[in-house]
């Protein structure tokens, strides 16, 4: 289990260390603290935001965004917490209210009506079209239709399962970042996995990917 | 977690429940999110059920094609990051 992380509102925090930095750093040091140790993350950070707004510019802005907002809200981040964590729930935050309101992209989340457990049972028993024969060869099914199955999803489906599979955070982590219960992101990674495998079944049935080469 | 606990797991493993338990875990046990006596639950589970075992291989090689689809990601430009250096420093100046 992780360390319990103090995201926005620091200072509740029972197991407070006896000396926070932050008391005694001057203007400076802060600034090279933010320097050394959140600069590190702008790679990760710039792919993730490529990832979500699929637009070399549109990423840049959103990352520079992210980078001024962090800055400026640096003194409110607790030392020794999950840094890489709040810097994607900025991220996350910024995409969100700047770029993705802009675009008015409907939200369509789709079957929230049915249960996980039908969902789940649904794709694990014969009717996704993806059976243990063909299993072998879903490795062959190129990286551009992957992508392509991983942009048809909605915006928070494809975000919890990238945050979970390619950024690697753990379900609590996903919480903080997209602020919501963790429920909620099982949910989504659940409903979103269920799509994505929807979909590369779709694409394996009509490219004849693991059918028997045997007539 | 306690939307997982181990007792929720159907206590035959042959039962059909048992299916439908480890088929709603699925993405949770790949990822280590389970309990670990949950996990070695399903583990038993998948010993003995061949579909379910087949559906978490379909979902783990999932996972790693998802991975692969994304691991050829650009890093940020020079530029980019001379311009949030050259950012923090004007915030510098300001603050």
């Amino acid at each position: 289990m992780n360390p319990t992380h103090e995201m926005s509102d620091a200072g509740f925090d029972l197991t407070q260390q006896a000396d926070d930095i932050r008391d005694t750093e001057t203007q400076q040091q802060r600034i090279a603290r933010f320097e050394r140790d959140a600069m590190v993350y702008l790679d990760q950070l710039y792919g993730a935001a490529l990832r979500m707004t699929r637009n070399p510019s549109d990423a840049e802005d959103i990352v520079q965004e992210t980078y001024v907002k962090a800055f400026s809200s640096f003194k409110q981040f607790k030392p020794g917490t999950n840094l890489k964590a709040w810097l994607y729930r900025i991220l996350t935050n910024t995409y969100i209210n700047s770029y993705r309101k802009a675009q008015r992209q409907p939200q369509t989340s789709g079957g929230e009506e049915v249960e996980d457990w039908q969902l789940a049972r649904a794709a694990s028993h014969d009717s996704s079209g993806l059976q243990s024969a063909e299993m072998a060869a879903l490795d062959s099914i190129p990286d551009q239709a992957v992508t392509d199955a991983l942009n048809s999803l909605s915006d928070d489906f494809r975000q919890a399962v990238l945050l979970a599979d390619v950024d690697g955070f753990s379900y609590k982590e996903i919480a903080e970042i997209m602020g919501t219960p963790i429920g909620t992101v099982m949910s989504r990674l659940n409903r979103g996995r269920a799509q994505l495998r929807e979909a590369l079944a779709d694409y394996a049935r009509e490219h004849g990917i693991g059918r028997q080469r045997d007539r | 977690m306690n939307e997982f606990s181990s007792d929720f797991f159907p206590v035959s493993a042959t039962d059909e429940a048992a299916c439908d338990y480890a088929a709603a875990s699925v993405h949770a046990f790949l990822h280590g999110e389970l309990p670990e006596a949950t996990a070695d639950e399903i583990r038993h589970h998948l010993m003995i059920c061949e579909s379910c075992m087949d559906d978490f291989g379909i979902e783990a090689t999932i996972s790693t094609l998802v991975q692969r689809s994304c691991s050829g990601t650009p890093c940020a430009s020079g530029e980019l990051r001379a311009r949030i250096a050259r950012l923090t420093m004007i915030s510098e100046q300001v603050l």
